[in-house]
């Protein structure tokens, strides 16, 4: 993919080229690509002096950080404690059903779509919860998870 | 104790209003679990109809934090009669306005109804989820808007920091810390006040000042909902520590998970600069501390003290051994005093209100030892198969079966009681025996699970222990950060063994081996996490041993849960042939005609559960 270097240089320079505010720029690489391109990877290394293993060693190491890109709607199926025994699990296996993906994180075709197991978004209250997009859905279902999404992909035809 | 004493809601002041105030205030929770179900168009809502009715200067709509009965949302309350509302839609706005706004008529149909009950309960403070809760670190809760920070001063705000700086020396503060008996309440339960010293007799500068609110135990929102509903009592807590322990640098270490908390914070840490109650000369009294935040990357390991210091320097947040300690080398190898949010939020009450009230709430005796009891409140996260789920914060010595039954409402759809998880991936099971164990640290332990950050998850006759011990071993394998031999491999084979167990693959013997390779690991790793990861398989198999039995002998879960033990099948005598669970079985698993009893072909049945989920006659059986 092109990456323009300019974009790199400014999350560098934002977090003022410290090496020790590692983490949060790769935070805001991943917010801007929607992963951590290999292209930035190498860019950050060359540019702070610090070796790829590095870079990949925090990348893998934090579960906010993926190598390939997420989808435009990345589903987040809670499946802390309170979520697991009100079914979240068989709720992500059936939303990955749906979607056509066999693991986690995996995009869908269309770029859409993907989807991922999160640990407890604090929402025990409402549990089962899946995020789609940052929008919280409480009390949700496999059905309701399949309306929604069938409802943003009709949305996204339409464009 | 009525939740709301009538003083509180004195003294509060909202911009805009008249010289008396308004008459009315609704006080619409504003946390993440009521945002998420729509508390943002209630209140534009109630803006709008507010203003049809001419009724803008006489009765204000302030966001208040969570109120803890997020399942019940969007919740609001009304004050000063303390009616509460909850389910609210934007189409019941305009009834409730007229109505009560209005003509001051309350709607009953908006109020909360016991399970099992006719009658309305219409008062907040009548309610059994509110009746027995005890708020001192919740103090606020529901009661200001957490964007306000001079309705955080309204409250007797800062006050606390006021007279530390100004009555009391560090020491002072350090002795009151350690009278007061405060344990900490992300789990560990280690005397603050001790920490504290230790911090501040460890030589070496600067010393940091961390709150750890990388709430990663999944099922505890706590430290979410303090930061949402009140960020100044944890700046104020931690200011008070700093002054404690001489340091002037103060870092917040949350998770990314949780970014409305986290825009709360930051406005909360820039008000209270511009207020002056961070920075330089702090009250004119010569006292500087400022405080940043660092944003975690998604690692349950990161809330293990070493590795959070680890991940705030940038690296990857692995854990170091224990004997070397963070209060004498910590962040940057500096002194660093490590508390939770929690924790923090306690400091300015027991300041503000003594020693002495502070102990007499908990059990046991701290006077000669702050180990001697665990003395205050203690916030749960209340959820799973109970009627009540939410936040409930209780004092310490209050029993199982009060917070499960009176507060909870007990069990629903008719189902039994089985067991109650606490302490996250590191407690245990706690089984219906226990049920009148009074909760604290100590008895926790004591019966082989532990207080944790507070998660405590209900479960019923449908669960499966076996499943539940998989769960969390399951969770740890793919947390765990790998340092360590046992952490990494020990907890691996745990988790194969419970897998074969779960799938009827186990042979003879697995328990005896599964009991071995948890002391193994328990007692071998290298950081506490890895120390208490075998306590969901240990406490299981104390309390649930037929279950593990009856998978490995039997091939057989007695919950119905364990995918390849079960099957599905429909009650002829139940369906009704609607035939709705034939249109949505993703497999064409389901015939049978309309209005005539329909059957699952087990060959195709995939077990996804969702003609279980959509049955409107209960028909679906699985064992």
């Amino acid at each position: 993919m092109e990456v323009q270097k300019a974009e790199v240089d400014n999350i560098l320079d934002h977090w003022k080229r410290d090496k020790s505010n590692l983490i949060e720029m790769l935070e805001d690489v991943q917010e801007h690509y929607r992963y951590i391109p290999p292209e930035v990877a190498i860019t950050i290394a060359k540019e702070l002096d610090i070796s790829m293993n590095r870079i990949f060693h925090i990348a893998t190491f934090y579960k906010g950080f993926t190598l390939e890109p997420r989808g435009k709607y990345p589903i987040s199926v809670c499946t802390g404690t309170a979520c697991h025994v009100k079914g979240g699990t068989r709720i992500l296996e059936n939303i990955m059903r749906d979607l056509g993906v066999e693991r986690e994180g995996q995009a869908t075709e269309d770029q859409l779509f993907s989807v991922e197991s999160v640990r407890c978004i604090g929402c025990c209250g409402l549990a089962p919860v899946v995020a789609i997009g940052g929008e919280i859905h409480g009390k949700t279902s496999s059905m309701k998870m399949k309306k929604a999404i069938d409802k943003l992909r009709k949305k996204e035809q339409a464009q | 104790m009525s939740v709301i004493p009538s003083e509180n809601v004195d003294g509060m002041k909202y911009e805009g209003g008249g010289a008396n105030g308004y008459r009315m205030y609704l006080m619409l929770c504003g946390g993440t679990g009521c945002v998420s179900s729509g508390s943002y168009e209630i209140k534009d809502a109630l803006e709008n109809e507010l203003e049809k009715h001419k009724l803008s200067n006489e009765v204000a709509v302030v966001m208040t934090g969570c109120n803890g009965f997020c399942a019940q949302g969007p919740v609001m309350v009304v004050q000063p009669d303390g009616i509460f509302y909850q389910f609210l839609k934007v189409k019941d706005i305009p009834l409730l306005v007229e109505e009560h706004m209005l003509k001051g008529r309350p709607v009953e149909k908006l109020m909360f109804t016991p399970p099992d009950e006719k009658l309305v309960v219409p008062k907040m403070s009548d309610i059994g989820f509110f009746k027995k809760q005890r708020l001192l670190a919740l103090r606020n809760r529901g009661l200001i808007d957490p964007e306000k920070i001079e309705e955080y001063i309204a409250r007797d705000g800062y006050k606390a920091l006021a007279k530390v700086l100004t009555e009391m020396n560090p020491e002072e503060v350090i002795q009151e810390m350690i009278a007061s008996g405060l344990r900490g309440r992300g789990g560990g339960g280690f005397p603050t006040g001790i920490k504290w010293k230790t911090c501040r007799e460890a030589p070496g500068e600067p010393k940091y000042v961390v709150c750890n609110a990388d709430e990663g135990d999944p099922g505890a929102y706590m430290d979410r909902s303090i930061i949402e509903g009140d960020p100044h009592s944890v700046l104020e807590g931690m200011a008070i520590a700093a002054y404690a322990v001489g340091s002037s640098n103060g870092y917040v270490y949350i998770r990314h998970e949780y970014p409305l908390a986290l825009e709360r914070l930051e406005k909360a840490i820039a008000d209270a600069r511009d207020y002056g109650l961070l920075g330089k000369n702090i009250f004119d009294q010569g006292f500087d501390f400022d405080i940043n935040i660092h944003c975690g990357a998604g690692a349950f390991v990161c809330g293990e003290s070493t590795a959070l210091m680890a991940s705030m320097e940038g690296r990857p947040g692995e854990p170091r051994a224990k004997y070397i300690h963070t209060v004498e080398h910590g962040l940057w190898d500096r002194p660093t005093n490590l508390n939770n949010v929690e924790t923090y939020a306690n400091v300015p009450i027991i300041i503000q209100r003594g020693v002495k009230w502070f102990t007499s709430i908990g059990t046991g005796d701290v006077s000669e030892n702050p180990w001697g009891g665990s003395k205050g409140t203690k916030v749960f996260s209340l959820v799973g198969k109970v009627w009540n789920t939410g936040l409930v914060e209780v004092p310490m010595g209050i029993t199982l079966r009060e917070i499960i039954f009176d507060i909870g409402g007990g069990i629903p759809n008719g189902k039994k009681f089985k067991a109650v998880q606490t302490g996250g991936p590191s407690g245990g099971v706690i089984p219906e025996s226990l049920l009148d164990l009074p909760v604290d640290f100590d008895q926790l332990t004591r019966v082989g699970s532990m207080m944790g950050s507070g998660g405590m998850i209900v479960m019923d006759e449908d669960d499966c222990m076996v499943d539940i011990a998989r769960y969390f071993i399951d969770f740890l394998v793919g947390e765990s950060c790998g340092k360590c031999l046992p952490g990494r491999e020990g907890l691996t084979q745990i988790s194969r063994m419970l897998n074969d167990i779960c799938d009827g693959q186990a042979q003879e013997g697995v328990l005896e081996l599964l009991e071995e390779t948890c002391n193994t690991v328990a007692n071998c790793s290298l950081c506490a996490l890895g120390g208490s990861a075998p306590n969901p398989v240990l406490s299981t198999l104390r309390y649930f041993r037929d279950e593990y039995e009856a998978h490995v002998r039997e091939k057989r879960c007695p919950a119905g849960l364990c995918k390849n033990l079960i099957t599905y099948s429909i009650d002829p005598d139940k369906c009704n042939g609607c035939m709705l669970c034939a249109r949505e079985c993703p497999q064409n698993a389901i015939d049978g005609e309309k209005k005539k009893p329909h059957r699952i072909n087990t060959d195709l049945c995939i077990k996804c559960g969702i003609c279980k989920d959509v049955c409107n006659q209960d028909a679906v059986i699985v064992k």
